[in-house]
């Protein structure tokens, strides 16, 4: 008899462990979702600055801002000194 | 109550029949008993996953697709997370206040909102997708029952059409449809990832409950482009289609050493993050799967299989007065009568019957093989879709007429990138390096393949910087400080009766610095009829501006006679 009661506290400690266990495991996901969401949301932020820097730095508007704003141009052939290593 | 009453009615009447009611009711009871502990104790597994298929699902993650960069790292694909907003029509119930909230958030007629979500039946009904992430936020803010928003990504192309032929494009589902999406789609999807979620009784999710597998974001890809030079190349072309008023073009710009694609461009082109039309041929990247007949930028290689073979030096002499002649039932032309000519004069001035008396002497074996070296006819195997390998006559059908029009550029075809393929060996000294779109991994050395020995290479290359000359037929592909070997081609296309008469293609392919090239170029522009049609006048000009900056752009010193002061730097 003592025996079972001894089982019975035994089980109850168990499934009560595996509530909590669950509980956790659970509590832990979660987390686990709202970082991931969080990276999610700095992944786009990356994705947007990624595109916002390429869209500024395009070639064409490039080479209109240096020719027309900052009055810049090529160097002609005789305008050129090499320096030789 | 009741059974007092029978009780008094009639006892000993309906005494078996009540007893056998009771004992209907009981048995059917214990029936019920049974079968609860049957389905609780034995069974239990049946009602547990009836139970979970209501309230369990598993929902797929979408994995990041991979993006596709050029050599130095330049955006030039990029997945960005965009939402596509759904309602279910069984749940969706909006005041006509709601709905025209809705309409005018997503822009879309409230009609068509009430056609898709009131007049429906599915239990699922896309609005619109695709939209920016933030818009949809509010749409569900709007706290209408029934509409949902999911996660997808959307493909942007920062460069647009400069770059689109090369990079192709995706699909609505994020499938590749042509280009480098299409050939290396597997490696840039990814594997999605899911995830198990509980929902409510009105099929909301309420609960994340395990990750059951996640999502594998795909490869990035990196392209032997240059997107500096891509987009010269892609404006010098375009210019020169526009203002020639050409049906279409193509350039194509390699790495001499290596066989590195540092551009490839197509007129006319696409953009790729519009609404756009794959009908009409605009998607198609012509420099890898249109061939066409090569016409005189081949001669360079008939002189060099000759003299691989031993048979002329560029001093030999040879007659070709009175510029024209018989082969067999055929003849042969040349525009002017040029007389008795030296190699190299052949080439500079283009002859198509110097070019036939070489060919004539030549091996019909020894010559096809060389040609077949040369990769004419055979796949490049870059991987592309759509890849054209062109076409070389098979050399048991090499008749003497034949193999006369080979030397000079017909009867075979070639697509852009083969034809500057071939004069990777010119540039190489021989040795003929596979072309490549997509980095090598650890940029180890490419498969290189011996075709002629580096002195007919550098002999023929002495002799094609003769061709951009005053004396030549390419002054205008000259490029200043840079000594420049190539060939202009102008091509007579092929109509419904044969070769016609006033449409043509004008070619030219080259290479810079012509002492030690580091740059391949073939442009070709296609049904120039704004009255200039010679390679010459049409695409020369073309090499000469792309090539100009895209030496400058790798820093390359110029090989002229340096008219300028020079500096010789002292530690």
């Amino acid at each position: 008899m003592k025996f079972m009661v001894f089982l019975l506290a035994i089980i109850l400690a168990s499934a009560m462990a595996v509530v909590h266990a669950k509980y956790r495991s659970r509590m832990l996901f979660a987390e686990v979702q709202r970082i991931e969401q969080e990276l999610e949301a700095y992944e786009v932020e990356w994705g947007l600055l990624q595109l916002e820097q390429n869209t500024w730095a395009e070639h064409s508007r490039i080479e209109g801002l240096a020719r027309s704003k900052l009055g810049m141009a090529l160097p002609s052939r005789n305008a050129i000194t090499y320096v030789k290593p | 109550m009741i059974i007092t009453h029978a009780r008094t009615v009639d006892e000993v009447e309906f005494a078996a029949r009540w007893r056998f009611l009771l004992l209907l009711l009981m048995g059917a009871m214990l029936m019920l008993v049974m079968r609860a502990a049957y389905l609780q104790v034995i069974d239990n597994q049946f009602l547990q996953k009836q139970g979970d298929l209501r309230h369990v699902g598993v929902m797929p993650v979408p994995a990041h697709r991979g993006r596709v960069v050029d050599r130095n790292g330049e955006l030039l694909a990029i997945s960005s997370p965009v939402k596509s907003v759904w309602g279910n029509p069984k749940e969706f119930e909006a005041s006509p206040h709601e709905i025209a909230a809705l309409a005018n958030m997503l822009g879309m007629p409230a009609g068509e909102i009430k056609k898709r979500l009131i007049d429906e039946h599915r239990g699922f009904s896309y609005l619109k997708r695709r939209i920016s992430p933030e818009i949809a936020d509010q749409v569900l803010a709007l706290g209408i029952p029934g509409i949902y928003a999911d996660r997808e990504y959307r493909r942007y192309y920062p460069v647009g059409e400069v770059t689109s032929h090369i990079v192709g494009f995706t699909n609505i589902d994020d499938q590749g449809q042509e280009g480098i999406e299409l050939a290396y789609n597997d490696m840039l999807k990814g594997v999605s990832g899911a995830r198990r979620i509980m929902r409510d009784g009105k099929h909301r999710v309420i609960e994340d409950v395990a990750s059951v597998s996640l999502p594998v974001p795909g490869k990035d890809i990196s392209l032997t482009i240059d997107q500096r030079m891509q987009y010269l190349a892609y404006r010098e072309l375009k210019k020169a289609v526009i203002s020639h008023r050409a049906k279409s073009g193509s350039l194509v710009l390699l790495d001499a050493k290596n066989g590195d694609v540092l551009a490839m461009v197509n007129q006319p082109s696409f953009n790729p993050n519009a609404n756009f039309s794959a009908n009409g041929g605009f998607t198609r990247n012509r420099a890898i799967t249109d061939v066409f007949e090569p016409g005189s930028t081949i001669k360079p290689f008939g002189v060099a299989c000759a003299m691989e073979l031993g048979q002329i030096r560029p001093e030999t002499v040879i007659d070709t007065s009175p510029g024209q002649m018989h082969v067999g039932p055929n003849m042969v032309k040349d525009v002017h009568n040029y007389g008795v000519l030296d190699v190299s004069r052949i080439l500079q001035k283009s002859s198509n019957v110097g070019m036939t008396k070489i060919a004539l002497n030549l091996p019909s074996r020894k010559f096809w093989a060389f040609y077949n070296n040369l990769g004419f006819g055979q796949a490049l195997d870059t991987g592309f879709p759509g890849e054209a390998h062109g076409h070389l006559p098979d050399y048991q059908s090499l008749r003497s007429f034949t193999q006369a029009t080979l030397s000079f550029g017909y009867g075979l075809s070639s697509s852009t990138l083969q034809l500057a393929r071939a004069y990777l060996t010119l540039a190489n000294d021989g040795v003929m390096p596979m072309v490549g779109l997509v980095r090598r991994e650890g940029d180890k050395a490419p498969e290189m393949h011996r075709i002629m020995s580096a002195a007919t290479a550098n002999s023929v290359r002495t002799i094609l910087e003769s061709v951009v000359s005053r004396e030549g037929t390419a002054l205008k592909a000259s490029v200043p400080g840079f000594r420049v070997a190539g060939k202009t081609g102008t091509v007579k296309k092929t109509g419904a009766r044969g070769y016609e008469e006033s449409v043509y293609m004008s070619l030219f392919a080259g290479m810079a610095p012509a002492s030690d090239p580091r740059l391949v170029m073939v442009v070709m522009i296609d049904e120039p009829t704004a009255g200039e049609y010679y390679g010459g006048a049409v695409a020369a000009p073309v090499f000469s501006s792309v090539m100009e900056g895209a030496l400058r752009m790798i820093n390359v010193a110029p090989d002229q006679a340096m008219p300028g002061p020079v500096v010789t730097a002292s530690k």
